[in-house]
């Protein structure tokens, strides 16, 4: 039984006749910057010209989207208002005298509904489940995780995870379903970005100055997540369950970034971030497009201990899932620039230095993902080991043996900017 | 004498409606011109039975955002034989300020946190909005603007003018019934277009409905008001950050100074007259398209250039950076065959998408341009939801030093829809204009000078990655 049910026909004004409620299902899609709502409701209609109410929209709604839609037409609706909404000014009459006061009405407030009067040129007469179409603003959504990371990382025993996502709904309207198709689509905040490191007083014609710089925000791929089951609708925040997967299996993988090894001469070694690689498969209980949000990640059980708080980014169905368990000092890693000569007139070779200690009784897998530390464009000129070049980046992935030390020596070719 | 005679007149009207001999009709036969910047044009017939002689007239229904400088009315005199020595708009609720202007020397009631207070409101130079009470014992109470929660001003239906009205002093000298068209303009009365296409899975045709909401905060109602919209080109004025310019007649160059008044870019006279009551937007339908053919399609277009200036012929790193977004577009004919065929209104454009359940996306939203008669709709709606792309230079040679260079580019592409999609892939050959492309493992077609075009198509969940190299010459 839905929320809210009515809607009214009425002939020039006059209520003449009440609605049912069609046993159609709700759809609610929620965007970055508004939420589609499709409902439906029965109407009594005849045929020609008439004016009907329709009661309980929130007075959120963009009353320039909203569509009247039957099963298999649209119904033309010539015009249609949310009747006055109060002024905005301090005035009132009281009989013979005015008054002013400091709390004049304002707009509609947050979370009430309205009453949205339509004239429509129905094409039959009759009951008629009819299709409301409208966007709402003031609803938002985020996403989180929690996981569970059973039995210990070790190499000679294996790893399962347990993974429990949410979805939260912020919803500060008046709309309220009892059951209600959610879909969710753009993008949740990311998460801030790092603070810049420092002032300095640069150049402004510099492309360095440009790390100094607030970031200004680029358009981003969009996608879309359905939650599987309807779900009930409320005012206010709601937490609803999105996926449960439990046991999944999990390889270990010691990561080498950019950001997180400087280039530097330092004698003591930089710990490797370790990550639980899984994979975003139907056969492991998932199978569903995973949207970003934070992740809490626990040892044992969802009760056992927080040990890291990290960061999932939109995964797609059969993508790979990585979830950061921290640095380890196990695995350290060194990045060295190891100077560079003159390859012509206005080119340089540069050549850089990665070296990865395991201090494991075992073999790991490492992954370096290396953004070479030069500002201009550059090319592979040649590598000790294969990698792959994607955004900017080589990637080196490899074995480490157990208790032993590896270098990968990569050369690029640089040119100066021709101005 | 004048000054006597104008005290005699502000002393009438501050008696309100008394001073009004003959009040003129409800407004009649009204036509609207709407622009989207919040002004309009107002013109509205008053029906008046006047006398011979001097008379004092009253017009209501007047909008609380009337420009009074911009009031005018016809017939002229010498047709209509009403001679209006002086006209005024008058109305005292606009504000606070206007109501205590017309209750000085009169009595009121304050209210404070502390209680109530009336007295004889006295005039103050002070500005700040304080309020000087004259109580019966002689006493004179300021309270201060801050502490006032609510005033009550007795009596103000007939001591103030709570609508605007417009007074007039007019000598007449042809007495009878006469018809008099008032023209104004007013402020905060403004409209807005939206368009909504709904398309079904797949489907190269759309429904399309085009919708108007006019918002009247103008103070007014307008009965049955025949409507034309106007779309404007926006403001002009004068830049302080603008080029220098000699303005015609002037002596020395100056910022350019532009016309303040929007420029109008187009038009559309609603089919029915439209009720427009104060505080309301007014949704009207001006189009509907059942099924229209529409092009949908989607470009990556991935390549972008930092903020410095370079030589691009031959800096190596020209041209290497990229941006990730697919772009949907959405194309229609506007033709009087799909029920179209005349000027669309520019304004807020909408795709939604049938899903296979039966309920709607909301695929894409943007503004659209004004589309001309019999021209073509072309919206940029956004990212397309699950379409990514990556653009990345892998190589770079000079066959021939200073004389011909080659650059190659992977193109990656990931579609994580569930439906198979063609991806325009442009790619602008930037560098020179005598280029070939030398390899590609793609087909491509030329849709412009220095500009290639592929058209992969990708399966629901694909990848698919595109090479090619270009080889430019001097």
């Amino acid at each position: 039984m839905h929320f809210r049910s009515s809607i009214r026909l009425a002939a020039m004004c006059s209520l003449v006749a009440a609605s049912a409620i069609a046993e159609e299902p709700v759809t609610l899609a929620v965007g970055p910057a508004s939420t589609l709502v499709q409902e439906w409701r029965t109407l009594v209609l005849q045929r020609g010209e008439q004016e009907i109410e329709v009661l309980n929209l929130p007075a959120e709604t963009d009353m320039s989207s909203l569509q009247l839609r039957l099963k298999r037409r649209a119904l033309p609706v010539l015009s249609w208002s949310a009747g006055e909404a109060p002024a905005p000014d301090g005035f009132s009459r009281r009989g013979r005298d005015a008054r002013w006061s400091r709390s004049g009405s304002g707009d509609s407030a947050a979370g009430d509904l309205q009453t949205v009067r339509l004239r429509v040129n129905s094409p039959s007469s009759g009951r008629q489940d009819v299709q409301l179409i409208y966007l709402v603003s003031n609803i938002t959504w985020s996403a989180s995780y929690q996981v569970a990371v059973r039995g210990e990382v070790a190499d000679d025993r294996p790893v399962s995870v347990d993974l429990w996502s949410r979805i939260t709904l912020v919803n500060s309207t008046a709309l309220a379903f009892d059951r209600a198709r959610l879909y969710l689509t753009g993008l949740p905040p990311a998460p801030p970005a790092k603070k810049p490191p420092g002032f300095l007083m640069l150049n402004r014609e510099s492309p360095l100055s440009d790390l100094w710089r607030p970031a200004v925000p680029r358009p981003e791929p969009q996608y879309t997540y359905e939650i599987p089951e309807p779900v009930r609708i409320m005012p206010g925040r709601s937490d609803i369950k999105f996926t449960v997967a439990e046991r999944l299996p999990a390889l270990p993988l010691y990561r080498l970034t950019s950001e997180a090894v400087p280039v530097s001469t330092r004698r003591k070694g930089w710990p490797l971030e370790l990550l639980l690689v899984l994979r975003n498969r139907r056969a492991s209980g998932l199978g569903v497009a995973l949207p970003p949000g934070p992740v809490d990640i626990h040892r044992g059980s969802l009760w056992g201990p927080l040990t890291d708080r990290g960061w999932l980014p939109h995964t797609p169905v059969d993508g790979e899932m990585r979830i950061s368990l921290g640095a380890s000092e196990d695995v350290q890693g060194w990045r060295r620039d190891l100077g560079r000569q003159r390859a012509d007139v206005d080119a340089w070779h540069v050549d850089y230095e990665i070296e990865i200690q395991n201090l494991r009784k075992s073999p790991v897998m490492i992954e370096v993902e290396e953004a070479p530390p030069v500002v201009l464009a550059w090319e592979l000129f040649s590598s000790t080991e294969s990698c792959v070049r994607r955004a900017g980046r080589l990637i080196f992935r490899q074995e480490v043996p157990e208790e032993s030390r590896h270098r990968i020596e990569y050369r690029l070719h640089v040119r100066e900017a021709a101005l | 004498m004048r000054k006597v005679f104008c005290l005699i007149f502000l002393a009438a009207l501050a008696a309100g409606a008394a001073a009004a001999d003959i009040s003129a009709s409800a407004p009649q036969g009204i036509t609207l011109t709407v622009y989207d910047t919040g002004l309009a044009l107002a013109r509205d017939l008053r029906r008046v039975d006047l006398p011979r002689g001097e008379v004092s007239v009253r017009f209501a229904q007047l909008p609380r955002t009337i420009q009074p400088e911009t009031l005018s009315f016809s017939p002229p005199p010498n047709v209509s034989g009403i001679d209006v020595r002086e006209q005024q708009v008058v109305y005292d609720l606009d504000s606070l300020q206007s109501m205590m202007r017309r209750y000085e020397s009169r009595l009121l009631t304050v209210t404070t946190p502390a209680g109530t207070e009336s007295g004889v409101l006295q005039p103050m130079q002070d500005t700040s909005g304080a309020f000087a009470l004259r109580k019966n014992d002689g006493s004179v109470s300021v309270i201060p603007a801050d502490k006032v929660m609510a005033v009550t001003f007795p009596d103000a239906g007939t001591q103030a003018f709570l609508e605007p009205a417009l007074l007039w002093r007019a000598v007449v000298s042809t007495e009878g019934p006469q018809g008099i068209r008032l023209s104004y303009g007013l402020s905060d009365l403004s409209w807005r277009a939206a368009y909504e296409l709904i398309m079904e899975p797949g489907g190269t045709a759309g429904s399309l409905s085009g919708r108007a909401g006019i918002l009247n905060r103008s103070g007014a109602d307008f009965s049955d008001a025949r409507v034309r919209l106007v779309a404007t080109a926006g403001r002009g004025g004068a830049d302080s950050a603008a080029a220098l310019r000699y303005a015609y007649g002037w002596r020395h160059p100056s910022a350019g100074a532009a016309a303040t008044f929007p420029a109008p870019t187009g038009s559309f006279d609603l089919p029915q007259p439209v009720t427009l009551k104060n505080n309301e937007e007014k949704f009207v339908t001006f189009c509907s398209a059942p099924s229209i053919p529409v092009s949908r399609f989607y470009v990556y277009d991935g390549v972008q250039f930092d903020r410095f200036q370079r030589n691009r012929r031959n800096d190596w790193n020209y041209g290497t950076e990229y941006q990730t977004v697919v772009d949907q577009r959405l194309e229609f004919e506007n033709k009087e065959q799909y029920g179209l065929g005349f000027g669309l209104l520019p304004g807020v454009f909408r795709l939604y998408e049938r899903r296979g359940d039966g309920s709607v996306d909301l695929a894409g939203e943007n503004r659209m341009d004004e589309v001309p008669a019999e021209g073509r709709g072309s919206v940029l709606l956004g990212p397309a939801r699950g379409l990514r792309g990556e653009r990345e230079r892998t190589g770079y040679s000079e066959v021939v030093p200073s004389r011909a260079y080659e650059e190659t580019f992977e193109i990656r592409l990931e579609n994580d829809t569930a439906s198979e999609v063609e991806i325009r892939v442009v790619e602008h050959l930037y560098r020179w204009n005598n280029y070939e492309i030398v390899r590609a493992d793609a087909e491509y077609t030329e849709t412009a000078p220095q500009t290639i075009e592929f058209r992969p198509i990708l399966k629901p969940g694909g990848r698919r990655a595109i090479h090619y190299t270009v080889r430019y010459s001097w």
